[in-house]
C-alpha cells in the first residue's frame, strides 16, 4: 500500500513540475503577434486582386491562420496551395472554382486613344501601377501591374484590356522531362 | 582508363605535363581525325546574311543601321548595350533589307531580333586584304596601355569564342592578374578548329596572348592543351621559341579526358586550386582565354579588323570534304549545307557545338554566330538509341553511382534527379544545382538512359523563375504597403484638418471679445435710446400740458 | 519538346547489366547444384517464374506497361538471388510465398526498381526464416558428406509434395549413417558452441571438414562471379573490398581475443553466403549507399555486423539480417559522406562537416 502511494505521489509531483515548467514558458517566451500570418503572406504572390474574398493577401493571410480554407487564392495556382499546405501541414485541396481560375501570368494596358482621364482606374489599383491625373493620359507601368484585374471593372470606357504575358526567348524555361507527353524523343548516338 | 598523358609528348623547360587533375570525367570517342588533317580554308560568301543580335552573354545589341542603308565590309552594324554587351559588325558589304525578328539556333525554337543583309556579288572571301571598314590605328601596341588595348577589343566586338561568348574586355578589366591561361584544350569530341589555328598560325595566336597579357597586367602565360595535340605542341613550341617573348610562355599539356577544357577543370589541372564556389579565376590571380578569341585580338589590334569571322569545324559523315572553315557570321546553315552537297532528306538535324554540350537543331536557316564553333553533320544511325524523354518512359534511376564517379564538379547527380523529378527545389539548390557546369558527363555514363542535364537544366529556370517571382511578389507587397498607408496617412490628414477647423471655432465661440468692432454697441445703445423714448411717451399724462422744451427728433 | 545536349552514350544499359549479374551467378550455382543436388536448380527456376509472374501481376495492377518494365531484368536477378539463398528442398509454397512477397512488398509498393530502400532478396529470405525457422534451416549436407543426395525426380517430390514416392522426406536425406542430422558449418559451430565445445574441437570433427568444403567451393564459384563483375565494372571495388575487410578483421579480433570461443577468419569469409553477399547482396545499387566513403562504411559496418550476429546472435547466418540493418542506416549514411562539391572547401571547413 505505501509504495502505490510513494508511486502515485512521485508521479502527481513529476507531473506537476512539469506543468509549472511549460506555463512558466508560455509566460517567458511568448510571441507577440502571430508569425504564422508573415510566413503565409510570404507564400502568397502578392497580387492584393482580392479574389479570395479578402481585401489584400495580408488579411486573407491573417484569415488562413485563424482557418481559413487555403485553396481560394487562383494567382498562386496549385503551386501555392500545395507551399500553404505544407506550411500550415493541412491536406492539398483542389482550387476553389468560385474564387477564380488559375491562368497564365497578365498585365493590364490601357487603350489610351479612349482613355477619359477620370482616374477610377488610378484609386482602384493596389499596387498604384497606373500613372495619371485628372483629365490627364493614364496608363499602366507594366513592369509594376500584378495583373489582379481590379482596375478593369472601373473603367466607365471599358478601355483596360488584360493580355497574357509573352514568354519572351530571355525567360524561356527548359521543360521538365517529367512532366512531358510520353512520345517525345530525340536520337542520340551509342559510342561503343 | 586512367588519367595518365596516353600519348607521347617531348617535354622541355617550355612543354611540362599538368601538375593537377580533377574528379571524374570521360574519355569518349574523339573524331578529331575526321577534321584535323585538312588545312584551314575559306568557303564562297553567302548570297545574304542574317546576323542575330544577341550574340554575346548579356543584353541584346541595337541596330544603328535602317532598313534599306548600304553597308561596307567591316561597318558597325549594332551597338552594345549596357556593360555587358559586344558591338556587331557586317562581314560583308551589302544592303540592309530587313530587322526583323528570325530564328537563330535557339534551343526553344523562338525567333530573336536579326538584321538581314543582302550581300553584293562582288565579294571575295578568299582575299584577305583589307576592304572596308577598319578600326582605329593604335601606336605600336607593346607600348599601349591597358586601356587603349581594352577599349580597341570592345569596339571589335570581340567576345569569348570558346562557346561562352563573354564580352572579353569585360573579362580583360579583372584586376591584379597575375598568369594568362590559354585554352587550348578542345575537350569535346569533334572539335579541332583551335588545334588547327595552333599549327597554322600559332604566332598570331601567341602575339593575341601578349597582346591581353598587357592588358591585364600578368606576368606570364600559359598554354594548356590536351596531349592529343602533339603536332600543335609541337607548333606552338617551336614558334615561342622563335617570337622569344618578353614574359615566360610556357605549354602545360594535360592528359586527354572530357571536360578538360570547363574553367574550372583547366584551372585546377595547370594549379591545383579550386576557384572558391561564387567567385571568379580573377580571385586566384588568374585569367583565361580561348585560342580562337587571342587570335581575334591580334587581328583587331594588329591588323584592325573587327570580329566578323571565325573559324568553325564542319564535320560528320555527311560532310564531303570535312575540315575548318573561316566562315562569316550570319552565314545560313542551309547555305553550308548547300556548298557541302549535304541535302536536307539526308540530314534530319545538324548539332551547333559538341555533341556533348551543343545545341541540336532542324531548322536549318538558323545562322552560324560567334558562339558556333562547330557544325557536325551526321547520317541518321539505324542503332542510334532514341532517348524516351518522359519519366515515365525512361528507365528509372538505379543509384548505381556512375554519374556520381563521372561528375568533374563532385556532384551527386542522382541526387539532383530525384529532387528535380518531384521539384523539391530547396534541396536541390542545397545539393549544389546550380555549380554544375552541364557537361553532360553524366548522362553519357548513365545505364538508365535518363536525360540528366534536361533535368538539371528545367530546375535551374524553375528556381530562377520563382526567385524573380519572389522578388516582383516583393515588390508589390511594399507597393501595397506604401498605398495603404499613404491612403491611411491622406485620410488621418484630412482628419486633422477637420478636427483644427472644429478646434477654431469652438474656441472662436468661448473666447470672443464682448464687442470687438463695435458694432454691438452701437446697436444696443440705439435700442436703448428707443425704449427710453418710448418710456417717455408713456409719461406726460402726470405732467400737465406743458409744452416742453424737449423737441423729440 | 526541346531534349537538352548530350547526344553521345555509352554506357551498358541496364537491362544488360542485369543479365550480365544473373551471368555471374552461373559458377556459384553450378558448383552448388553440384554439392547440394538438383533441388537448387529446381528452386532456381522455381524462383525466376515466381518472380517474374509477380512483378507481371503487380505492374497489371498499377496500370503500368508491364512487358516493357519485365524488360529491364531486375525480377529475374532477385528471383535467381533468392533461389541461390533458400535450402534446396524447401516446399514449393514456401517459396512461392517468399518470393511474391519480396516482389510485391518489397519492390513493386515502393514504386519498383529504383524505388526500394530495402534489398527485396533478402526481404524474402528474412521473412521467409522467420515465419518457417525449421524448414528454412534444413540444408542437405554436401555431397562429399552426404550418404545420398536426392535425384532429380525425388527433389521435384521433395519440393511438391514434402516427400518422395517411397516415403523419405527431408530429415532423412539430412541424416548421416550415424543417425546424426547435419546442419551448415555455421549452424554445426553454433550449436556445438552451446553445448560447450571448444572451436578447436569443433573443427576438428571429420563430418565437420567434408560438410564445410561443399561450402568453401561454393563460395570459392561467387567469389570469381564476383570477380568477373568488378573487371567489367558492373560494380564498383568499395563494397566487396569494405564488406570482406571488415569481415576479416573483426573476426580476426576476435579470434585473436579468444579463439576457442570465436572461429578463425577464412572460416568466416568462406562459409555460409558471405562471398554471395560481398558480390551479389550488399552491391545491389538501389539499396545501397550511393557516395563513394558512404559505400566503404556501408561495406565495412556489414562485414562486422555480420561477425557479430554470427558469434553472438541466435542465428547462425547473419547476411540477410546485416544488410537489412545497414539499407536503414543508408539515407543517413548518404546525408553526411556527401562529396566535397568544386570551389566549396571553405565551406566545408567553415561548418565543420
Amino acid at each position: 500500500m505505501q509504495e502505490l502511494l510513494i508511486a502515485t505521489l512521485t508521479l502527481v509531483g513529476f507531473a506537476f513540475v512539469c506543468g509549472g515548467l511549460l506555463g512558466f514558458a508560455s509566460i517567458k517566451f511568448k510571441v507577440e503577434g502571430n508569425p504564422i500570418v508573415d510566413q503565409i503572406n510570404e507564400v502568397l504572390p502578392q497580387t492584393q486582386c482580392g479574389q479570395c474574398g479578402y481585401p489584400g493577401c495580408k488579411p486573407y493571410a491573417q484569415a488562413i491562420a485563424e482557418g481559413e480554407a487555403i485553396n481560394r487564392c487562383p494567382p498562386g495556382g496549385e503551386a501555392g496551395i500545395k507551399a500553404l499546405a505544407e506550411l500550415l501541414d493541412v491536406e492539398i485541396l483542389a482550387l476553389d472554382e468560385s474564387c477564380g481560375e488559375e491562368s497564365l501570368p497578365r498585365v493590364a494596358v490601357i487603350r489610351e486613344d479612349e482613355c477619359i482621364g477620370c482616374t477610377k482606374c488610378i484609386q482602384a489599383c493596389p499596387v498604384d501601377a497606373i500613372v495619371g491625373a485628372a483629365k490627364q493620359m493614364h496608363t499602366v507601368i507594366e513592369s509594376e501591374c500584378t495583373g489582379c484585374d481590379l482596375c478593369v471593372p472601373p473603367c466607365p470606357v471599358d478601355c483596360i484590356d488584360m493580355p497574357e504575358i509573352e514568354v519572351t526567348i530571355d525567360d524561356w524555361q527548359w521543360p521538365s522531362p517529367a512532366k512531358t507527353p510520353a512520345n517525345e524523343t530525340i536520337p542520340v548516338k551509342v559510342i561503343s | 582508363m586512367s588519367d595518365q598523358l596516353t600519348h607521347n609528348i617531348q617535354f622541355n623547360e617550355i612543354v611540362k605535363p599538368a601538375p593537377g587533375q580533377f574528379h571524374g570525367g570521360i574519355h569518349p570517342a574523339e573524331f578529331k581525325s575526321v577534321s584535323n588533317t585538312q588545312t584551314i580554308s575559306t568557303i564562297d560568301s553567302p548570297r545574304e546574311l542574317v546576323i542575330p543580335l544577341k550574340q554575346s552573354a548579356g543584353l541584346t545589341a541595337t541596330p544603328i543601321v535602317s532598313v534599306g542603308d548600304k553597308v561596307v565590309a567591316g561597318q558597325l552594324i549594332a551597338k552594345k548595350q549596357g556593360a555587358i554587351s559586344a558591338n556587331l559588325h557586317t562581314p560583308l558589304a551589302g544592303e540592309i533589307t530587313l530587322i526583323s525578328p528570325k530564328y537563330a539556333g535557339h534551343p526553344s525554337g523562338m525567333m530573336s531580333p536579326t538584321v538581314t543583309i543582302q550581300v553584293d556579288d562582288d565579294q571575295d572571301l578568299s582575299n584577305q586584304k583589307s576592304q572596308g571598314e577598319n578600326l582605329p590605328k593604335l601606336a605600336d601596341w607593346t607600348l599601349c596601355e591597358p586601356e587603349e588595348l581594352i577599349s580597341q577589343i570592345a569596339l571589335a566586338g570581340i567576345v569569348g569564342l570558346g562557346g561562352a561568348t563573354f564580352p572579353t574586355n569585360v573579362k580583360l578589366k579583372a584586376q591584379s592578374i597575375e598568369t594568362l591561361i590559354v585554352n587550348a584544350m578542345e575537350c569535346e569530341p569533334y572539335i579541332t578548329c583551335d588545334d588547327r589555328l595552333l599549327r597554322e598560325q600559332p604566332e598570331r595566336v601567341l602575339q593575341g596572348a601578349l597582346i591581353a597579357a598587357r592588358a591585364t597586367a600578368a606576368n606570364n602565360i600559359i598554354f594548356a592543351i590536351e596531349d592529343n595535340k602533339a603536332e600543335a605542341i609541337a607548333s606552338l613550341s617551336t614558334c615561342i621559341k622563335k617570337f622569344s617573348p618578353a614574359i615566360p610562355v610556357s605549354i602545360v599539356v594535360a592528359p586527354t579526358k572530357y571536360p578538360s577544357g570547363g574553367e574550372k577543370q583547366t584551372i585546377e589541372l595547370i594549379t591545383g586550386q579550386q576557384v572558391p564556389a561564387g567567385q571568379l579565376p580573377s580571385a586566384l590571380g588568374l585569367v583565361i582565354q580561348n585560342v580562337a578569341t587571342l587570335h581575334a585580338i591580334y587581328e583587331a589590334i594588329v591588323n584592325r579588323k573587327p570580329l566578323t569571322r571565325r573559324l568553325v569545324t564542319i564535320t560528320g559523315n555527311l560532310v564531303t570534304k570535312p575540315g575548318n572553315y573561316w566562315v562569316p557570321f550570319g552565314t545560313p546553315i542551309e547555305y553550308i549545307m548547300q556548298i557541302f552537297s549535304i541535302s536536307q532528306s539526308d540530314c534530319k538535324r545538324v548539332i551547333i557545338g559538341g555533341p556533348l554540350m551543343g545545341n541540336s537543331i532542324t531548322n536549318f536557316s538558323a545562322p552560324v554566330t560567334k558562339a558556333t564553333n562547330c557544325l557536325i553533320f551526321n547520317r541518321p544511325d539505324p542503332k542510334e538509341k532514341l532517348w524516351l524523354t518522359s519519366a515515365t518512359k525512361h528507365d528509372p534511376c538505379i543509384r548505381c553511382g556512375e554519374c556520381e564517379t563521372a561528375c568533374p564538379v563532385e556532384l551527386l547527380p542522382q541526387q539532383l534527379l530525384w529532387f528535380s523529378q518531384s521539384d523539391q527545389w530547396e534541396n536541390l539548390e542545397n545539393q549544389g544545382l546550380f555549380d554544375c557546369i552541364e557537361c553532360g558527363a553524366c548522362a553519357y555514363v548513365c545505364p538508365s538512359e535518363i536525360p540528366l542535364v534536361q533535368y538539371y537544366r528545367y530546375g535551374k529556370s524553375a528556381i530562377n523563375k520563382i526567385k524573380q517571382n519572389q522578388i516582383n511578389a516583393e515588390r508589390a507587397k511594399q507597393r501595397f504597403d506604401f498605398r495603404e498607408m499613404r491612403i491611411a496617412r491622406t485620410k488621418a490628414e484630412r482628419a486633422l484638418k477637420h478636427q483644427k477647423a472644429a478646434e477654431a471655432r469652438q474656441k472662436a465661440a468661448e473666447n470672443k471679445p464682448a464687442d470687438p468692432t463695435g458694432k454691438q454697441t452701437a446697436i444696443n445703445d440705439a435700442l436703448a435710446r428707443v425704449k427710453a423714448k418710448k418710456a417717455a411717451l408713456n409719461e406726460p399724462a402726470e405732467h400737465s400740458s406743458n409744452p416742453t422744451n424737449n423737441k423729440v427728433d | 519538346m526541346k531534349l537538352s545536349s548530350p547526344f553521345f552514350h555509352h554506357a551498358m544499359p541496364t537491362q544488360r547489366v542485369m543479365l550480365l549479374v544473373c551471368a555471374a551467378l552461373i559458377p556459384g550455382a553450378l558448383i552448388q547444384i553440384y554439392f547440394f543436388g538438383f533441388g537448387v536448380l529446381i528452386n532456381l527456376l522455381l524462383c525466376a517464374g515466381f518472380a517474374v509472374s509477380a512483378e507481371y501481376f503487380v505492374l497489371r495492377l498499377r496500370n503500368r506497361p508491364a512487358k516493357e518494365t519485365l524488360k529491364d531484368n531486375s525480377a529475374l536477378l532477385t528471383g535467381l538471388l533468392l533461389g541461390i539463398a533458400l535450402p534446396p528442398t524447401l516446399p514449393f509454397w514456401m517459396t512461392f510465398v517468399g518470393v511474391w512477397f519480396a516482389i510485391i512488398f518489397a519492390k513493386q509498393l515502393y514504386g519498383g526498381l529504383g524505388f526500394n530502400p530495402f534489398n527485396p532478396a533478402m526481404v524474402g529470405y528474412v521473412l521467409l526464416l522467420i515465419s518457417f525457422p525449421v524448414e528454412m534451416t534444413a540444408w542437405l549436407p554436401s555431397r562429399a558428406l552426404a550418404e545420398n543426395l536426392p535425384s532429380f525426380s525425388e527433389s521435384i517430390q521433395l519440393i511438391f509434395f514434402a516427400q518422395t514416392n517411397e516415403g523419405h522426406t527431408v530429415e532423412s536425406f539430412r541424416q548421416l549413417a550415424d543417425g546424426f542430422t547435419m546442419a551448415t558449418p555455421l549452424d554445426f559451430v553454433k550449436t556445438e558452441a552451446t553445448l560447450g565445445l571448444m572451436t578447436s574441437e569443433i573443427f576438428s570433427q571429420a563430418r565437420f571438414d567434408a560438410n564445410l568444403s561443399g561450402w568453401m567451393w561454393v563460395n570459392a564459384g561467387f567469389f570469381v562471379g564476383g570477380l568477373y563483375l568488378l573487371v567489367v565494372k558492373i560494380i564498383r571495388w568499395h563494397i566487396p573490398v569494405a564488406f570482406l575487410s571488415g569481415l576479416f578483421l573483426t573476426s580476426s579480433v576476435l579470434n585473436l581475443y579468444d579463439p576457442q570461443l570465436f572461429s578463425p577468419a577464412w572460416f568466416h569469409l568462406l562459409s555460409g553466403a558471405t562471398m554471395l553477399g560481398a558480390f551479389f547482396i550488399a552491391t545491389d545499387p538501389v539499396s545501397a549507399s550511393t557516395t563513394p566513403k558512404g559505400r566503404l562504411i556501408y561495406g565495412a559496418l556489414i562485414g562486422f555486423l555480420i561477425v557479430i550476429i554470427r558469434s553472438f546472435g541466435g542465428y547462425p547466418e547473419a547476411v540477410a539480417f546485416s544488410v537489412l540493418l545497414l539499407n536503414l542506416a543508408v539515407p543517413t549514411i548518404d546525408h553526411y559522406t556527401k562529396p566535397v562539391i568544386y570551389g566549396h572547401k571553405e565551406d566545408k571547413e567553415a561548418h565543420h562537416e
